[in-house]
């Protein structure tokens, strides 16, 4: 026997195997998320002098922006986000960190896993293009996850 | 339609895509349960093939630039398999296999193979030596390239040319003495 014919019976019999039925794995819900797809995006504190730590966070940290609606939104080079808001006391009750992910989807399917694993959320928010929601970790800190 | 190909398929899974990967999941799935077949006993096959693409998933940061997917997986299917066939011995979940061959082709284009060369060859391939049977089995059984089984196997690619050729001789003596 050749080799081209040894070759051609191999593969005429590996042509036949016979695979059993089975349904395709169903990943949902079985995909941890991608630690590189939820990076910290931005922090939001409450302040009591905001002109006395904008120019602190801008001198130290180089986080420099606009204040909008009472709140200054300060960005670094590397895009990083801090929110400071005006408050009567410190530390704040409205501090809370973010995370991001690629798209609405990905949010509503965290969502959606979050409720099912009784963590406390609050409902969805969503318009084109944007979604978010925030959860309480175990101290009550408040934690968004959002798209856009 | 432009088929996607699977490094775009990867970079996409890479930033979290889901749908991506069940893009993969489809276009593999196939060889996967080939390769779950040939190693692991029948009823844990399902199981392999979840447990590997969940693990493909969280590995996939460590699949490297120009590397292919599917040979990728199949090595992970094949450790998945391997882990679970426990005790078993090798040989026999081959044996078993037997009756599970098509005996007539599917494809007019296929050779018609006899219920004796079916038992001839099977009998023959899972005679060879471990790292020689697998080159045989991924190169004719999966078909995948040499580069393809090169990787799968974690070996040079002269080393699947070499293991063939060896495998091959070894395949035609022990056939040609049983005929």
């Amino acid at each position: 026997m050749t080799n081209l014919d040894l070759e051609s019976l191999l593969r005429s019999v590996g042509a036949r195997l016979s695979l059993p039925e089975g349904p395709p794995p169903d990943l949902a819900g079985k995909l941890p998320l991608r630690s590189r797809s939820m990076d910290l995006d931005h922090l939001h504190l409450g302040v009591r002098d905001l002109d006395a730590s904008a120019a602190f966070y801008a001198r130290w940290f180089g986080l420099t922006g606009e204040v909008i609606d009472g709140t200054l939104f300060a960005r670094n080079e590397h895009g990083f986000l801090l929110c400071l808001t005006p408050t009567d006391n410190a530390p704040p009750l409205n501090a809370h960190f973010g995370f991001t992910l690629t798209d609405s989807r990905a949010v509503r399917a965290l969502h959606d896993e979050m409720v099912a694993a009784d963590v406390v959320v609050d409902d969805i928010y969503e318009e084109p293009g944007y979604a978010s929601f925030r959860v309480a970790d175990p101290d009550g800190t408040f934690v968004e996850v959002f798209a856009e | 339609v432009v088929e996607v190909a699977d490094a775009e398929l990867v970079v996409r899974a890479l930033d979290g895509d889901e749908s991506a990967f069940s893009c993969l999941v489809a276009r593999h799935v196939d060889v996967a349960r080939r390769v779950a077949f040939l190693h692991a006993p029948r009823h844990e096959i399902d199981d392999v093939i979840q447990d590997a693409f969940v693990r493909a998933w969280v590995d996939l940061p460590r699949l490297r630039t120009g590397e292919g997917f599917r040979p990728w997986l199949v090595a992970i299917v094949a450790n998945h398999a391997r882990n679970r066939r426990r005790g078993a011995d090798r040989r026999e979940i081959w044996e078993g296999r037997a009756p599970e061959w098509r005996q007539q082709p599917i494809t007019p284009d296929e050779h018609v193979v006899s219920t004796e060369q079916v038992t001839l060859v099977l009998a023959a391939v899972s005679a060879l030596r471990e790292h020689e049977r697998d080159v045989v089995v991924y190169r004719y059984f999966l078909d995948l390239s040499e580069a393809e089984t090169a990787q799968a196997l974690g070996v040079a690619v002269g080393t699947v040319k070499s293991r063939l050729s060896r495998a091959l001789d070894r395949l035609r003596i022990s056939m040609g003495a049983s005929e």
